[in-house]
Order: C-alpha cells, then sequence, then structure tokens
C-alpha cells in the first residue's frame, strides 16, 4: 500500500511537471505571416484571425521567411510585451504545427 | 442494453455522422474542378491594345484573338492577383501551331534560378540593412515587467542642447557608441508657421581634423547637406516638399497616445557616420531611420536601453563625402545621400502618421513603407536636383536615352516577375516596389495618392485600394497589378490611355498645398542590365508555381495575322491580360 501511493505520488508530480511545463507560458497561435516596418528594422509579424500582431523570433523563423502571407500555426511563448508603436509583443517559436502552402 | 437504446443510438450516431459530412466544407473553399470557357477579342486596328480577360475559378480556356489584316506581337500577362503561390503556372497551348508553350523540367532557362537567386542578391548601395536573419536572430533577453505608464508621462524630452561645436554620444543601431560633434543647427518656420531646427552632427572619426577614414566630412560638406533639407524661405527644401505630401513628422499627440514615446519636438538630428564601420564609399548602407529613437531609453529593454531619444536619421559620412575633388554636392555619392535624406524622412513621417497615430502601433507591411519611400526620392528628384531612382536626369521631362543602366529600373526590368509583396531584403525587392510605385504615381494622382496611402489606417494592399478610392478611382489592387503590367509593355509608346501610362513624353504634374510636384516619363525600354534590354518577356513559361502577387510576362505570338486561337489553362488565381502591339 505504502509503495502504491508512493508511485502514485510519485506519477502525479509528474504528470503535474509536464502539464504546468507545456501549458503555462506556452500557447498555440495561428495566422498569417508577413514583414512589417521599414528596412532594415522590418519584422516577421504574425497577425491573428482577431487583428492582434505579434513578432516571431528564435531560431525556428528561418524557415518561414519563404512563407510569407502563409497562414501558420505555431507553439510559442510570449518573451516580451508589446513596447509600443512599431514593437509588437515577441513570441519565441517553439514549434511549427502547420503551415498553408 | 435493450434493443430500442440500441437503435436509437445508431440513428443518433448516423445523423451525427451526416451533418459532420455535409458541414464539413473544402479546405479554404478550393475547388479542383476545371471549367471550360471561351473569351475572345478582336484588335481594334491602331496603336497598342490592352485586354483585360475576365474569368473564375479554374479554367480550360479557349481565347480567340482576331488581327484582321495587321500584323503586331501578341503578350500574354499572367498575374497572380492571390496571396498564395499559384499550385501550377499557367499553360498556353497555341491550337494553330498544335504546339506546347509550357516548359519542360528538364529544358531550364536561366530564369528558373532567377526566382530564387532573388533571396542571396548582393545589394551595392542599400537603405536598409542587408540580413534579416541577423535581426530576427539577436540573442532575446528576458525583459523586466514592464514599469507603469505614469512612469513616463512624468518625464519631459530631454531638453535640447545642442549647439554647433557640441559634443555628446550616440547609440548606433546595434548599440554601440558613436562620439560625435554637433557641426550644424539650422532653424527655420516651415510654411504652416511650425518652427523646425535641424542639428547635423558628425562622427568624431569620420571629421577632417580627426578623420580616419578613406574620405573625411568638412564643414562646407555639412553646410550643404543641411541646405537641401531645410534652408531659409518657403516650400525651398526636403522637409518642406515631403511634409506637404505627408504631414508632419511629429507632434505632442504621439506622446499623448503613448506614454513612452518622446514629446512633442520641433527638432530633427541627423548623424553623419561610417555605417557598419566599413569605412566604403562606394556601397553598402547609405542610410536608416529607427523607429527606437521616438521611445523614452528604458534601462531594462534590450531594444529601448539604446534610444537616442530623438527624432533622427543616420547617413553614411564616408560616401557623402566621396564627392570628387573638389567636392560637390552633385557628384554621385553625395547626391545618394541627398536622396536617402528624402527616403529616410519619408520612413520617419510614415511611422508618425500611420503607426503612432492610425492604426494602434501595426507597422506598414515592408514593401508599402519602401515603396513610399522610394516614390519620395522619385517625386522630389526635379526640385533636389538629384537622378533617384529613375535614373534619368531630374531635369529631363521625357524618358531619356536608351542604354540607360541607372536607378532602380534596370535591375526591376530582369526581375519583374518575382513578388511584390514578399520581402527578402534584396535590391530586386526595392526595385519592384519602386517600379509598382512610379506606375501607381504617375497615373493616379500623384502626391496626393502617395498622401492617402499614408494617412489611413491600412497596414497592406489595401492602404492602396483605400488611397485609390479616395482619389476617385474604382480599380481594386488586382486591376491595378494588372493594368501596371500592361503599362510596362507598352511604356515605349507616350500615347496610352489613363491607367497605362508610365511615359506620355512630359512631367506628370500633381499639386498639393500649393507645390507643384514633377514626376518625369519611363519607358522601360531604354532601360540596359547586362546584355538585356527592357522587360522581361518569357518565350517558354517556367514550371514552377508563380508566386503570390506577381506578373509573368510572356511572348505569345510575333509578327501574326488573323485570327488566332489559344487554349490556356489558367489556375484560379491566375488571371490573363493581353497585349497587342
Amino acid at each position: 500500500m505504502k509503495r502504491f501511493l508512493k508511485t502514485l505520488a510519485s506519477l502525479t508530480l509528474i504528470c503535474l511537471a509536464i502539464f504546468i511545463n507545456f501549458s503555462c507560458d506556452h500557447k498555440q497561435y495561428a495566422g498569417t505571416i508577413s514583414y512589417s516596418g521599414n528596412s532594415p528594422f522590418h519584422k516577421l509579424i504574425l497577425t491573428t484571425d482577431d487583428g492582434t500582431q505579434f513578432e516571431l523570433v528564435g531560431n525556428l523563423t528561418k524557415d518561414l521567411i519563404s512563407h510569407q502571407y502563409t497562414r501558420i500555426v505555431i507553439v510559442g511563448k510570449e518573451i516580451a510585451p508589446f513596447k509600443g508603436p512599431g514593437f509588437p509583443a515577441q513570441i519565441e517559436i517553439i514549434k511549427v504545427i502547420s503551415m498553408s502552402k | 442494453m435493450t434493443p430500442n437504446k440500441k437503435v436509437t443510438h445508431c440513428i443518433i450516431l448516423i445523423l451525427i455522422y451526416a451533418f459532420a459530412s455535409l458541414s464539413c466544407s473544402d479546405d479554404d473553399g478550393d475547388s479542383t474542378d476545371w471549367m471550360d470557357v471561351s473569351r475572345s477579342n478582336t484588335y481594334s486596328g491602331s496603336g497598342s491594345n490592352v485586354f483585360l480577360v475576365e474569368t473564375e475559378g479554374n479554367v480550360h480556356l479557349t481565347y480567340t484573338l482576331d488581327l484582321g489584316s495587321f500584323m503586331k506581337n501578341v503578350y500574354f500577362i499572367f498575374t497572380n492577383t492571390a496571396f498564395v503561390n499559384a499550385p501550377s503556372s499557367a499553360v498556353v497551348h497555341n491550337l494553330l501551331a498544335d504546339q506546347y508553350s509550357h516548359q519542360s523540367s528538364s529544358d531550364n532557362l536561366h530564369r528558373s534560378a532567377t526566382r530564387s537567386s532573388v533571396h542571396a542578391h548582393q545589394p551595392v548601395a542599400q537603405r536598409g540593412k542587408r540580413e534579416i536573419t541577423e535581426f530576427n536572430h539577436r540573442p532575446i533577453l528576458t525583459i523586466a515587467s514592464r514599469s507603469s505608464k505614469a512612469q513616463y508621462s512624468l518625464r519631459p524630452t530631454p531638453l535640447r542642447l545642442d549647439y554647433e561645436g557640441s559634443t555628446t554620444s550616440f547609440y548606433d543601431e546595434s548599440g554601440l557608441k558613436i562620439d560625435a560633434t554637433c557641426r550644424k543647427v539650422i532653424s527655420k518656420n516651415s510654411t504652416n508657421g511650425i518652427p523646425v531646427t535641424v542639428n547635423i552632427w558628425v562622427a568624431d572619426n569620420c571629421w577632417k581634423t580627426t578623420c580616419q577614414k578613406k574620405y573625411c566630412v568638412t564643414q562646407d560638406m555639412v553646410n550643404a547637406l543641411a541646405n537641401k533639407f531645410i534652408q531659409e524661405g518657403l516650400n525651398n527644401d526636403i522637409y518642406e516638399w515631403a511634409t506637404a505630401i505627408f504631414g508632419v513628422e511629429w507632434e505632442s499627440m504621439a506622446n499623448q497616445k503613448y506614454s513612452n514615446l518622446i514629446s512633442d519636438t520641433d527638432e530633427i538630428t541627423i548623424l553623419l557616420f561610417d555605417i557598419e564601420n566599413d569605412n566604403s564609399p562606394t556601397g553598402g548602407i547609405v542610410g536608416f531611420f529607427y523607429s527606437r529613437d521616438n521611445f523614452f531609453k528604458e534601462s531594462s529593454d534590450p531594444i529601448l536601453k539604446f534610444s537616442n531619444e530623438r527624432l533622427m536619421f543616420y547617413l553614411d559620412a564616408v560616401m557623402f563625402a566621396n564627392g570628387g575633388t573638389p567636392w560637390n554636392i552633385t557628384n554621385k555619392w553625395p547626391s545618394e545621400i541627398v536622396s536617402t535624406l528624402a527616403h529616410e524622412f519619408q520612413h520617419m513621417i510614415h511611422f508618425y502618421q500611420k503607426t503612432v497615430l492610425r492604426t494602434n502601433g501595426q507597422p506598414s507591411e515592408t514593401w508599402i513603407d519602401e515603396l513610399c519611400s522610394l516614390v519620395t526620392e522619385d517625386i522630389l528628384a526635379y526640385y533636389m536636383q538629384v537622378d533617384g531612382p529613375r535614373g534619368v536626369n531630374y531635369s529631363t521631362a521625357t524618358a531619356g536615352n536608351p542604354y540607360n543602366q541607372n536607378g532602380r529600373l534596370p535591375e526591376y526590368n530582369y526581375y519583374n516577375d518575382i513578388s511584390l509583396i514578399e520581402w527578402y531584403n534584396s535590391t530586386p525587392n526595392y526595385a519592384i516596389a519602386y517600379a509598382f510605385g512610379a506606375y501607381l504615381a504617375r497615373n493616379f494622382g500623384g502626391a496626393r495618392l502617395l498622401r492617402e496611402i499614408v494617412q489611413n489606417s491600412y497596414t497592406n494592399y489595401r492602404a492602396i485600394e483605400y488611397a485609390l478610392a479616395q482619389g476617385g478611382y474604382s480599380t481594386d489592387f488586382a486591376t491595378a497589378l494588372r493594368q501596371w503590367a500592361a503599362a510596362n509593355l507598352i511604356s515605349d509608346s507616350t500615347t496610352n490611355s489613363s491607367g497605362y501610362q508610365y511615359n506620355k513624353g512630359d512631367w506628370f504634374t500633381s499639386s498639393l498645398s500649393g507645390i507643384e510636384y514633377k514626376l518625369g516619363s519611363i519607358n522601360l525600354y531604354n532601360y540596359v542590365y547586362g546584355l538585356r534590354t527592357g522587360p522581361y518577356v518569357y518565350t517558354q513559361i517556367p514550371v514552377e508555381p508563380q508566386p503570390k502577387i506577381s506578373n509573368l510576362y510572356y511572348l505569345a505570338g510575333t509578327n501574326k495575322t488573323g485570327k488566332l486561337i489559344f487554349k490556356i489553362d489558367l489556375p484560379k488565381e491566375i488571371k490573363l491580360t493581353v497585349v497587342v502591339k
């Protein structure tokens, strides 16, 4: 019984850790990507269906450069809030789930 | 479970399945069905004719063109009006000759490689940096939680102590310190009574007495630059010509809307320094505007901690100083800098008039912002007395001479089939943005159109549609793309109708705020890129899918006469325009 309870407690903790890790600050975002802003400070922008804009950053952005104006679904983590005009909230891409052709 | 319950459950499951099947529409409404349609046109008998062939959906088009007894060349323009790449290119069959005009994948003309080479193109003189990836892959620091807005609203913009001879350090675009000295302060009251002051600073390592560069800036050069941007009198400098079109560059409204933006100021700073520290007098980055400087400094933010808290832009000192012996502002590189002044000033105004005032902080798509800046160089070329992106002498109203290798248009001709809206920060992107903007300005109202593009709440192609509508034009974006493409092919004529004009043998004039602006004519056949003259026209259609928002030019027939019948497979994204000349 004691062993069973210990195992159950461990499993619960593990599940909780996984849940927290993947649900707290990782979110799914869907929208269309494009470059905005004057060069050389143009930013890769995700515009969601409700019109909110995020700047996409991180290593995975290089895979998206050739997919401008494509609808994508990503998992990302917000790493910086909206600063002001021309500086939208920043999302670091964790994973690209899908890209329309 | 009783039999009745089983049956009930089955019925429910069947109903659910049926509902799901019926309610699931095709992905994005796409249909793979192809329809057979017919269209026909008859050549009018004089000059060039343009036919916008209207189709919907995927079509097997039978197109009949009756040239009568006239001998003409026939061009097809395929316009992808969609914001997706077409799944396939158009296929043209000339039924009379019973030959395919679709290139096989094994027959690889150089143009197939060219589409991908846009990404790797090396610019020579460019407004803005060339490496997108460098910018996007900068290390991201975790930012401390934002302070309340009240902190910013108590901070006035630092009092300017700029006077000639004062010294300070600026942050460059990457946060490095640039020691500089103020070499010129000049003020005036602009036409609308608003005072404006321009402070020109020069990096100490670019100044004649302490210079470590190939070419060094002198006081005469600074004075000449100042004179271009602002000078005594009315409507006689870049500041007034640009603000008369686009509006003012800053007001108290900025800080009222966003408390972390600097307060109202009537001072503009120009910093001359060796951009990228490349010591290059003949290429590289000519100048830039960075909206970071419009914000109050914030020590916890990786970008804003380097704000210079000024309205400012940056120009390359080494290129500017490379102006011959004796130095003259009309020489090639100083002229590039003067043109860049206008270019970057548009970005500054664009940021305020659109991003701050009208779009809740959302910036324009890059191709639109750059289009506006490039056409600013074009429309002010006459007054600035620099040749600008047209590449023809600023005082020449006509399209100039053949074998022209200057300006943006030679490269545009070669890359005329790339996407207008996808941005890879290569010179072909600038070239096509300029070419489209130059067409719009010459056909849809010039200065007023530019103002309407900037002063609306749209950040994408709708900014252009809105501006066209405000000018009383019913042309939508897709139609503008098609008409523009046709204007390319008939730009060697000066008698084309409105909406198809690049060239009328004279100025295209427009007036705004009491200033008459002049745009010179353009004949794309005057421009040479390598060994090629004029617009690039395919004789075989590439096999790759056509990029989004792009035009492809195809020679369908040379010296043809009589009735021609073509069978053309057009994916729904692609529209056909026929040009007979």
